[in-house]
């Protein structure tokens, strides 16, 4: 295949409409989500659900909700939903908050301890899920850094894209990516309260 | 007649694949209900460690709801090495497993360590009064709900992993629990 038939497939590829689930099969595919949620809202533990239908990212523990988070834009590339739970298994962004490292005796007793807050936590990172699924968080653009930074992700995204899907194709692995853009509060906070381990369960569109 | 026989035909293939989708959709509200039914319907504490928010509920209701403060997540490691101490609150599900009228402090190596202090031998030497406020809750593996002297930091990621209330609050909360009540963390 030559250059010209990659880039003319790569256009292609970066071209085509997020895929959304064929009417027959949504059905099915919500019944096998469900039950996936049911399967972990009977256990002790706090899990996520991102419903594309609803619009939210919602986290969640006995099937019930904590905190419900409303997603501004959502695109989907690849059959995502309708399968078992996804485990969370990293987190990543550009500038990732460092912990504080306490050093014995520094800290003066009754003294203002310094801590991370959700303020310092990123509003643009890339959720890891098993199964290869990758759920990219972004948030609205505040301030010309903020913009400048949102412009080079989204032109780093449109490049990168095509190739990753060509890598998949090429490894015979499904293509599976969902980008949500949340407030920037929202994407904060979603970062705070996510760990690693924690279980989600995608309804698809 | 072969004309009427595939309207009906057509007719008949609908209403099978309506009642189809319409079991499908029935079979679906039935999991979600099975969903909703797993949610706590009694008393049970919910913790916003993003916000700094402890909630008591019953049910659905909110019945009362105070600013806290939560785990800062700095690290302490222990000079050489040996040991190390993430200050996080934890996250998940846990009961109430006890609760303590006006709590002593037994201070853990590591309040020693960061104070630059030598671990005491005696444990006599652990005990700090007066510190922790009123009442505690204990919800497992030394993490306790508890009063605080720092209320101007309520509302901070400031504590070494247990969640700090308000005095007020934590008197109307721990009046109102009993063992066994579940705490939300997340």
């Amino acid at each position: 295949m030559s250059t010209l038939h990659l880039v003319v497939l790569a256009c292609f590829l970066n071209a085509a409409a997020p895929l959304t689930a064929d009417t027959g099969n949504q059905s099915s595919l919500r019944k096998t989500a469900l039950e996936s949620e049911l399967r972990l809202a009977r256990k002790p533990g706090v899990y996520f659900v991102i419903d594309l239908n609803q619009a939210q990212v919602v986290v969640k523990a006995r099937g019930m909700s904590l905190k419900a988070l409303s997603i501004i834009r959502k695109s989907v590339w690849g059959s995502v939903g309708g399968q078992q739970p996804r485990r969370l298994e990293s987190k990543s962004a550009l500038s990732e908050p460092d912990r504080l490292r306490l050093k014995p005796g520094q800290r003066e007793e009754k003294a203002p301890v310094p801590a991370l807050e959700v303020s310092d936590m990123p509003s643009r990172y890339l959720l890891h899920l098993s199964g290869g699924l990758t759920v990219g968080i972004n948030s609205e653009p505040a301030g010309i850094v903020d913009r400048l930074a949102s412009g080079a992700y989204s032109s780093f995204w449109a490049t990168a894209r095509p190739i990753l899907s060509l890598r998949s194709v090429a490894r015979g692995i499904p293509f599976e990516w969902i980008e949500l853009s949340l407030s920037r509060s929202d994407a904060q906070a979603l970062y705070w309260v996510l760990s690693e381990g924690t279980q989600s369960v995608i309804y698809a569109l | 007649m072969l004309v009427w026989k595939a309207g009906f035909g057509n007719h008949l293939i609908e209403a099978q694949a309506g009642s189809l989708n319409l079991a499908r959709l029935s079979r679906n509200a039935d999991i979600e209900k099975r969903i909703l039914a797993q949610r706590p319907k009694g008393l049970h504490l919910i913790v916003d460690t993003s916000r700094n928010i402890l909630i008591l509920k019953n049910g659905e209701h909110i019945l009362r709801e105070s600013v806290v403060s939560t785990g800062s997540g700095n690290i302490l490691e222990e000079p050489g090495g040996r040991r190390k101490w993430v200050f996080d609150t934890p996250r998940g599900e846990f009961q109430v497993q006890y609760k303590v009228r006006n709590p002593v402090w037994i201070k853990p190596d590591w309040a020693f360590i960061e104070e630059g202090k030598a671990i005491p031998e005696d444990s006599a030497d652990r005990v700090e009064e007066g510190v922790l406020g009123e009442y505690a809750l204990g919800i497992g593996n030394g993490y306790f709900i508890h009063g605080t002297l720092y209320k101007r930091m309520l509302g901070r990621n400031i504590t070494h992993g247990c969640v700090r209330v308000d005095d007020e609050d934590l008197k109307f909360v721990y009046q109102a629990v009993t063992i066994g009540t579940p705490v939300y963390i997340f």
